[in-house]
């Protein structure tokens, strides 16, 4: 007797079970996304990486956007100009309201701007902050608005999209864990549960300003371990895969339901060199030297397995101060070894090479390539490689000798790039925070600082290529190697609509489910 | 008296024991290749100026696209699978014995010690014992090492001799305290022998058989750390070979269909564990006065 209600409650759970799949397969209201790096923390103002950014982009918003090839466009601002060279106005957006019911106001946009230049861990965007001297209204109309910077900052506006405006009330009353855990933004869609390291579940916007979205609940999934990655896409468990591995790639090229869109990676990987007076490193022709010992075909060929793309230099063709006509050192070791005979090192001499083993693709194998092809040549590499967690603390320190970074500029502007990476270290002023080992040519920071002077666009863009010029061929600042190549698989037969944007960010709005 | 055990009761049942004999056989046959790996692997995959990428995911030499000093073919980096499994193998093996060496030498005198003198002594090092085993090694070993930071085989080696001497000085002193009041001890004291000489001379020969036994399964444990960790990233530095590191760079090809990455060094790994598990079973049977004379 016993049995049975068992028997019958089993068959009730299964059925369920059963009918709980096939229902949410038919109706199907959520894309689910999986991304190689988790986001680290809701407060949209903690990290500048372009993996934390560009999730809380779909919460938040700046006064401007980016669409998915990258061109600037309005949000909470409907328009703007430069109308000096220190005074940028914009006419923000009447009717917004925050996910809390708060208005967006002018006075969100002076708080967030005030914000910025709060340190660790309220912002990170402490030097962008630093440029902000005030931000008024125009004649007390409310809608209006003036910032006003320190210096001339010709690509402040190139910069919006990454600046997200908070509700000022909400951000004052609550305490910074509070914020990074329960964001309140404008954006279209709404937080509703944040797993760390798990999954971000979001939910559509209602009431957003420009429509609610077309898919209405979203999920991302970070799935750090390559093959876990490969497996969730394979089995549909996602909807849609960030980064494919590249050791996995035909794989998953193959299988019938996936489709794989590619393009090339904004990113630039590349090598950083301490050039201080007593390191080998500091002769000109021992940098040429380990330039042309690498054999980056190969590298590309058999590490990256085709997918990346070889680069003379660190920005990307659309950033400012990108100049084709840059060309990669010839890879000929021969020359290498009459190079470094010359400069006096017939014999090599020991290098320690520091870099990340969980941030780029293949960042770690890509060491060792280098540290074999190296050794051809005489040069005996000590290898460093370590997580990302370790490796950027150590990073800011200032005291590496041979380096590995990946680097794209999300405000599409070279000269802001030169002053993080390569300018010589100067902390109180905001320059080289990201100058691994102290590089220093007083030359090139002239050029730079005269770059900058230069109010019209075109000129200044003229400028920061020879800058460029300058730093690649004659000083051979950096080693670049290649640009990466972005790569997404997406499930077949759901309907699903998913273009990738330059910057690699996942914005849902973007996307829709065919019914 | 000893001599006279290993010729004749040891040496007979170690022959008719099949499993011992098999379990010795594979051990020599990894042993071997471990130490001849200069003379005998093809090339030294961990000299980066010989490798190059040119030969990286060669498959197994009788497979389509197989080369010649390949023979279970190559990874990522163009490193033959073979010369890396046996000098894997030779880290394997250096770990596990230094372990063993260390780790015993410690726990022996520690436990000898503690069951020789009792009271305070005992008590305190037992209760240090009880708080170390009341970790899990491998949690233990990832600590240490993430306290330590980096890598390098001598840090890996200490690592893991802390979190496993307990076991050395548990079994000890159990073994102590049960030979501590025999008649040869007691006889031993009456005719003045010092502490030290009864320790050294009387107790400690009598008291060891456990421990080897301890020591023969806890090497393949220490092996199989040394891999775990080596897999988790924490264990050998990654321009070393461990046959864990292998493993964990071999499981990102699977999907890809490069089965020999990971594949051969699994089966190396087991080799040893296996090997050194039959001859402790056979070790432990012989030296267990319970289980009598067969």
């Amino acid at each position: 007797m016993k049995r049975i209600p068992l028997l019958v409650m089993m068959g009730i759970l299964i059925l369920g079970l059963v009918g709980g799949l096939s229902v949410s397969s038919v109706a199907k209201d959520t894309i689910v996304v999986a991304v190689g790096a988790p986001p680290q923390t809701m407060n949209p103002h903690g990290s500048d990486s372009d993996c934390n950014l560009g999730v809380v982009a779909n919460i938040f918003e700046g006064l401007l956007q980016r669409d998915t090839s990258g061109t600037l466009l309005p949000a909470l601002a409907t328009s703007w100009e430069r109308v000096n060279e220190l005074t940028w106005q914009f006419h923000l957006r009447q009717g917004v309201k925050f996910h809390n019911g708060n208005d967006f106001t002018w006075e969100d946009v002076k708080y967030t701007m005030e914000r910025l230049r709060i340190p660790y861990p309220v912002s990170e965007f402490l030097a962008f902050g630093g440029l902000i001297v005030s931000v008024e209204t125009v004649e007390g109309n409310p809608w209006i608005i003036d910032i006003v910077t320190t210096t001339p900052t010709s690509y402040f506006d190139q910069n919006l999209h990454q600046v997200f405006i908070m509700d000022k009330e909400s951000t004052e009353s609550r305490s910074i864990g509070e914020i990074g855990q329960y964001p309140i933004g404008t954006g279209a869609y709404k937080f509703v549960e944040w797993i760390k390291g798990s999954y971000l579940k979001l939910e559509a916007n209602e009431d957003y300003w420009d429509g609610p979205p077309s898919v209405k609940y979203a999920e991302l999934r970070p799935v750090t371990e390559p093959s876990t990655r490969v497996a969730a896409i394979a089995t549909g468990e996602v909807d849609v895969l960030q980064d494919i591995p590249v050791e996995l790639f035909d794989t998953v090229a193959k299988n019938a339901n996936l489709e794989v869109v590619t393009r090339p990676a904004r990113r630039s990987i590349w090598l950083g060199l301490r050039n201080e007076p007593g390191f080998p490193t500091s002769d000109i022709r021992v940098r040429k030297a380990i330039y042309m010992a690498i054999n980056e075909d190969e590298i590309i060929e058999k590490v990256m397995f085709g997918h990346a793309f070889p680069c003379a230099q660190i920005p990307d063709p659309p950033t400012v101060g990108y100049d084709a006509s840059i060309e990669r050192l010839p890879y000929d070791p021969e020359m290498a070894k009459q190079l470094l005979a010359e400069a006096g090192y017939p014999d090599g001499f020991k290098i320690k090479f520091t870099g990340p083993n969980d941030r780029y693709v293949r960042d770690e194998q890509i060491a060792q390539a280098l540290a074999s092809q190296l050794a051809k040549v005489g040069i005996e590499v000590e290898l460093d490689t370590k997580p990302k967690a370790v490796y950027f603390p150590e990073m800011d320190e200032h005291g590496l000798d041979f380096y590995l970074l990946g680097w794209f500029d999300g405000s599409y502007d070279f000269g802001r790039s030169f002053t993080k990476l390569l300018h010589s270290v100067d902390a109180e002023a905001g320059f080289g925070g990201l100058n691994g080992s102290s590089y220093k040519s007083i030359a090139l920071d002239r050029l730079l600082e005269a770059s900058a002077e230069i109010v019209d666009p075109a000129l200044r863009g003229e400028a920061l290529r020879l800058l460029n010029k300058v730093a690649m061929q004659e000083k051979i600042a950096i080693i670049p190697l290649h640009y990466q190549e972005d790569s997404y698989a997406i499930y077949k037969g759901r309907g699903i609509s998913f273009t990738p944007r330059s910057d690699t960010w996942i914005v849902f709005k973007e996307m829709s489910i065919e019914k | 008296m000893i001599r006279h055990l290993l010729q004749s009761k040891l040496l007979s049942h170690y022959v008719r024991d099949l499993s011992a004999v098999v379990g010795s056989v594979i051990l020599l046959i990894v042993l071997l290749g471990a130490i001849f790996a200069p003379f005998i692997a093809p090339q030294d995959p961990y000299d980066p100026k010989t490798l190059s990428l040119q030969d990286s995911l060669t498959p197994p030499i009788w497979m389509k696209g197989g080369q010649a000093p390949f023979l279970l073919g190559t990874d990522d980096q163009g490193r033959d699978i073979l010369s890396t499994i046996l000098y894997g193998c030779r880290t394997s093996f250096l770990v596990g014995s230094s372990v063993i060496l260390i780790a015993g030498t410690i726990g022996v005198t520690v436990g000898l010690l503690a069951a020789f003198y009792s009271g305070i002594l005992d008590t305190v090092t037992m209760r240090i014992a009880d708080t170390f085993f009341s970790f899990s090694t491998t949690l233990m070993a990832m600590l240490l090492l993430g306290i330590f930071k980096g890598g390098g085989i001598p840090l890996v080696i200490l690592a893991i001799v802390i979190a496993d001497w307990v076991r050395y000085a548990r079994t000890m002193r159990g073994s102590v305290l049960g030979v501590k009041e025999d008649d040869y001890i007691q006889a031993a004291r009456a005719c003045g022998g010092s502490n030290l000489r009864i320790m050294i001379r009387h107790i400690l020969p009598n008291a060891i058989p456990p421990i080897l036994v301890v020591a023969a399964v806890d090497f393949g444990a220490v092996v199989m750390l040394e891999a775990t960790l080596s897999f988790l990233g924490v264990g050998v530095p990654i321009n070393k070979p461990s046959l864990g590191m292998m493993i964990s760079l071999g499981k990102n090809y699977i999907y890809a269909g490069k089965w020999w990455l990971i594949i051969f060094p699994g089966i190396a790994l087991i080799s040893i564990v296996l090997g050194i598990n039959l001859l402790a079973d056979w070790l432990r049977e012989e030296l267990n006065p319970r289980l009598g004379q067969r």
